[in-house]
């Protein structure tokens, strides 16, 4: 085996290991024991086996179970967000890249999609919460425009968080996906495409024959990625929503209820056993349906 | 086209600016929908204070350069030097990000040897934990290690990137037949030649796409450099724009915070605007014949 | 032994507009309105009344919190970390809800643009609660020289006497010059002329009773914002009134979490029992010791 490489590589993987491996394990660990602060006392770490995790799966007053019930917000947060930032990123980078089609101004094109990726996630949702207030202008619009005779609390209703928290999402990230397709499909051989007109293949048929079948590799590094983040989505709805997850928790995401735990209790044991379900727990569907 | 005016090819050429059109029209309605929020923080930015206290406005108003001056000489802040540590950063995580993900994906790309997929498999379940989770036990990894008095906590571990690996290996897996491979081999190249000298020019679009992106979220980053940073003089500029989100309610100047928020942004503007065109120019330099 | 010293007391009062309370209650003399707000009671009468003339009684449902807050005869928290909640904060709720419905105020959180932006001339909130450092560093919009209505607020004690914040001057351990931070401190504290400056450059309320005793009585000493009352000479009135009981470390975070769950109940996205179950995991969350229902 060529040793430079072998070693190099051996180099990476083991600085993967270091910055990594020592802290999930304290993760994992620290989620059997009690450990968290009063104040300014320390509470622990005393062991209390599964109790933590008993916590989590405990149902409340009204018989749904918390953890499942922010999985199941995750879940939906990232539909609404990721599968219209897939397709039309799909869409605009064969559009970019289409011999026949010549859009032009795509450089223009190009750098006004990425911008909102630029924009802080926290900045960006400050600016959509004070531009969908209750004395924000998208509310004076509609009164002015009569849609509406009284001032409508985008904050109290489901749908309309939720929406924005996709719309923000979407904005953010399918520019970044376009980019990243349209390298892959750069990547592509033009020699293929030359070949299939020649023989007389529609664009239709180029496309599913020969452009997407290549592009798979880097669409599933896309549709992994954006499942990754929507996991771990956290900053948008966090400032969105102030922390709170309204209406009534329904925009909460995992790692927001994460969050709530590492802030003022420091509760290193709820918070390993948060992390370790939602990172190695089976995919969030069964959670899909206990979303309310 | 010799077929100039049969009525097949005309169908043609009308379903072509049909076509078109529809395009044009889907790209400038998202392209407002981008831009949008852009021009209202330049809006912003362009207000004072009091303005801004006073609600909405949809025209830029006068106080721009009184916005900047303060902004660029604040005393407690100081933008200028942040933003020299946010590129500084910036540019090593995002260069030996790259490099060091593009040899590993070469590593797990072009050899056969019996822990790939183990190793492959331990990348990928690295890349799934939040960070979030990570960063209490890292800290106090630095803490131990003395490192938190300078850059090195915030590049070092940009050596260890999952995402950006997983990338370049599945782009490597549709664009790099094992030809090339071999036929350097045989020409007598070193393994660590062929891959900075012939391997890397090919992933130039790769390269750009992901040294942007790996730029971007290292300038952004604020969860870790805020817990790791204690020295004023290397403050990020998120950081900075943390404290002046946090600083005292009443002399807070919402005018100066938007003018913060926009000078953040442009120096990663710059850089990409720069970036994407060796994005085009790399393109037509790495394809394969044959 | 002395473990820090405050050099800003703050006594707070019910801060009212007064061509507002002219139109509701037909004076806007600090005496006349005080009685007529002395209990709460009377004061969700003035509401309805205000409301009958198209005025908010508040701003936001949570700006009396802090009055019922203060004056609780229990703490948040009993002696086996059993979560209670003290009758005064019952009641508020009960007001905070009753308010909400029959429109007498907004429901948003004090410090949001939506509560801010009835501090204007335009603006319809018939009062707000809040100490010197309120009415002096966060009614900006008040003060603004286009669209402010300086000079048209007045204060009284209100249906029952409180305070918010208070500054603390602490030395550290371990501090290499013991001498100086306690001349430092005493500066601040027992300096006559240091505290007059801080009354009249910035308007505060010094912890020195001399300083605010000559203060309160000279005739000639006034607030522009409100109209150019005397506001030293009411704190000075007020303060006797305060209780400092029944505090805990759980204060803060308790009062805050009840304040934003309570709200989506006011705004009926939730109903009560939705919300005390997430106030509840709010709880569970900050304080894991707690013990709640």
């Amino acid at each position: 085996m060529p040793s430079g490489v072998i070693s190099s590589l051996r180099r990476s993987l083991s600085l993967t290991r270091f910055f990594t491996w020592p802290p999930q394990v304290l993760t994992v660990y620290n989620s059997f024991f009690e450990n968290y602060r009063e104040g300014l006392t320390q509470v622990g770490p005393n062991f209390v086996g599964l109790k933590n995790y008993a916590t989590l799966f405990t149902p409340d007053s009204s018989g749904s179970v918390d953890i499942l019930k922010y999985a199941g917000n995750t879940v939906a947060l990232w539909v609404g967000g990721a599968v219209p930032q897939i397709l039309t990123a799909l869409l605009l980078a064969i559009f970019f890249t289409s011999c026949r089609l010549r859009i032009k101004g795509q450089a223009f094109f190009k750098a006004v999609i990425y911008l909102p990726n630029l924009i802080m996630a926290s900045a960006f949702s400050m600016l959509f919460y004070t531009l969908f207030s209750n004395v924000g202008p998208v509310n004076q619009l509609l009164m002015q425009l009569g849609w509406s005779d009284h001032v409508i609390d985008f904050f109290a209703v489901k749908f309309t968080v939720r929406g924005l928290i996709c719309l923000m999402n979407f904005l953010m990230w399918f520019g970044n996906t376009t980019i990243l397709l349209m390298a892959g499909i750069m990547g592509i051989d033009q020699s293929l495409f030359e070949a299939s007109t020649i023989d007389g293949a529609s664009s239709l048929q180029t496309f599913f024959r020969v452009t997407l079948p290549l592009l798979t590799p880097i669409l599933v590094y896309t549709i992994i990625t954006a499942l990754i983040g929507g996991l771990q989505m956290f900053d948008v709805p966090q400032v969105l929503t102030n922390g709170l997850g309204t209406p009534n928790r329904t925009s909460t995401t995992l790692i927001m209820y994460l969050n709530n735990y590492l802030g003022t209790s420091k509760n290193y044991g709820m918070a390993g056993a948060i992390s370790w379900w939602s990172s190695s727990s089976p995919p969030c569907s069964a959670s899909w349906c206990s979303s309310p | 086209m010799k077929h100039g005016n049969t009525s097949e090819s005309r169908r043609a050429r009308a379903m072509l600016t049909a076509t078109r059109a529809v395009v044009y029209a889907i790209l400038i309605f998202l392209s407002a929908l981008c831009l949008f929020s852009f021009y209202l923080l330049i809006v912003n930015a362009s207000r004072s204070n009091a303005d801004l206290q006073g609600g909405f406005r949809f025209l830029p108003q006068g106080n721009f350069l009184t916005n900047l001056r303060n902004s660029w000489n604040d005393a407690s802040i100081n933008i200028p030097r942040g933003m020299l540590n946010s590129f500084v950063v910036a540019l090593c995580t995002s260069v030996l990000t790259t490099y060091f993900s593009a040899l590993t994906a070469y590593g797990l790309h072009a050899y056969e040897f019996r822990l790939k997929r183990a190793a492959f498999t331990f990348i990928m379940a690295v890349m799934v934990i939040p960070k979030q989770v990570c960063a209490a036990g890292f800290v106090q990894l630095c803490y131990k290690f003395h490192l938190t008095t300078s850059y090195l906590p915030l590049i070092l571990p940009g050596i260890a990137a999952p995402i950006v690996f997983f990338y370049m290996k599945q782009y490597m897996e549709s664009t790099l037949p094992m030809e090339i491979i071999d036929a350097a081999r045989v020409d007598g190249s070193g393994e660590f030649y062929t891959f900075n000298r012939i391997i890397l020019p090919m992933l130039k679009p790769a390269l750009a796409v992901q040294m942007i992106f790996s730029f971007v979220e290292s300038w952004n980053n604020y969860f870790l450099p805020a817990l790791l940073l204690d020295r004023a003089e290397l403050k990020t500029v998120p950081i900075m724009i943390a404290q002046l989100r946090a600083a005292d309610y009443s002399k807070f100047d919402l005018g100066k915070m938007y003018m913060f928020i926009l000078l953040a942004i442009l120096p990663v503007l710059v850089v990409y605007i720069f970036l994407s065109k060796s994005i085009i120019k790399g393109v037509t330099a790495g394809s394969v014949k044959g | 032994m002395v473990k820090g010293v405050s050099f800003q007391c703050c006594p707070a009062a019910m801060i009212y507009r007064r061509s507002i309370a002219k139109d509701v209650l037909g004076t806007d003399d600090p005496a006349q309105v005080q009685a007529a707000v002395s209990d709460w009671d009377k004061f969700n009468a003035v509401a309805e009344q205000a409301a009958a003339k198209g005025y908010l009684m508040t701003a936001s449902e949570a700006a009396t919190y802090r009055v019922f807050s203060n004056n609780v005869s229990a703490p948040w928290v009993d002696g086996n970390n059993n979560l209670q909640i003290d009758e005064n904060i019952q009641t508020w709720m009960k007001q905070a809800k009753d308010f909400s419905d029959k429109g007498y105020t907004q429901d948003c959180d004090i410090w949001s643009d939506e509560c801010t932006a009835q501090m204007f001339a335009s603006g319809k909130a018939m009062c707000y609660f809040g100490p010197a450092w309120y009415f002096n560093f966060s009614m900006g919009n008040a003060q603004d020289a286009e669209k402010g209505c300086s000079g048209d607020w007045a204060i009284c004690q209100g249906p029952q006497a409180h305070f918010w914040g208070g500054t603390w001057l602490l030395a550290a351990a371990g501090s290499d010059n013991p001498t100086m931070l306690a001349d430092v401190m005493n500066t601040f504290i027992n300096d006559e002329e240091v505290c007059s400056l801080l009354v009249e450059k910035e308007a505060q309320f010094s912890n020195n009773k001399a300083v605010n005793a000559k203060f309160a009585e000279d005739p000639n000493f006034g607030n522009d914002f409100l109209g150019g009352q005397n506001d030293t000479a009411m704190f000075v009135e007020m303060a006797g009134n305060i209780k400092f009981e029944n505090q805990t470390i759980y204060d803060q975070l308790l009062n805050e979490g009840l304040q934003s769950n309570w709200r989506e109940y006011c705004k009926g996205t939730v109903s009560e029992e939705e919300a005390m179950s997430n106030f509840y995991k709010y709880v569970n969350e900050k304080y894991p010791s707690i013990v709640t229902p």
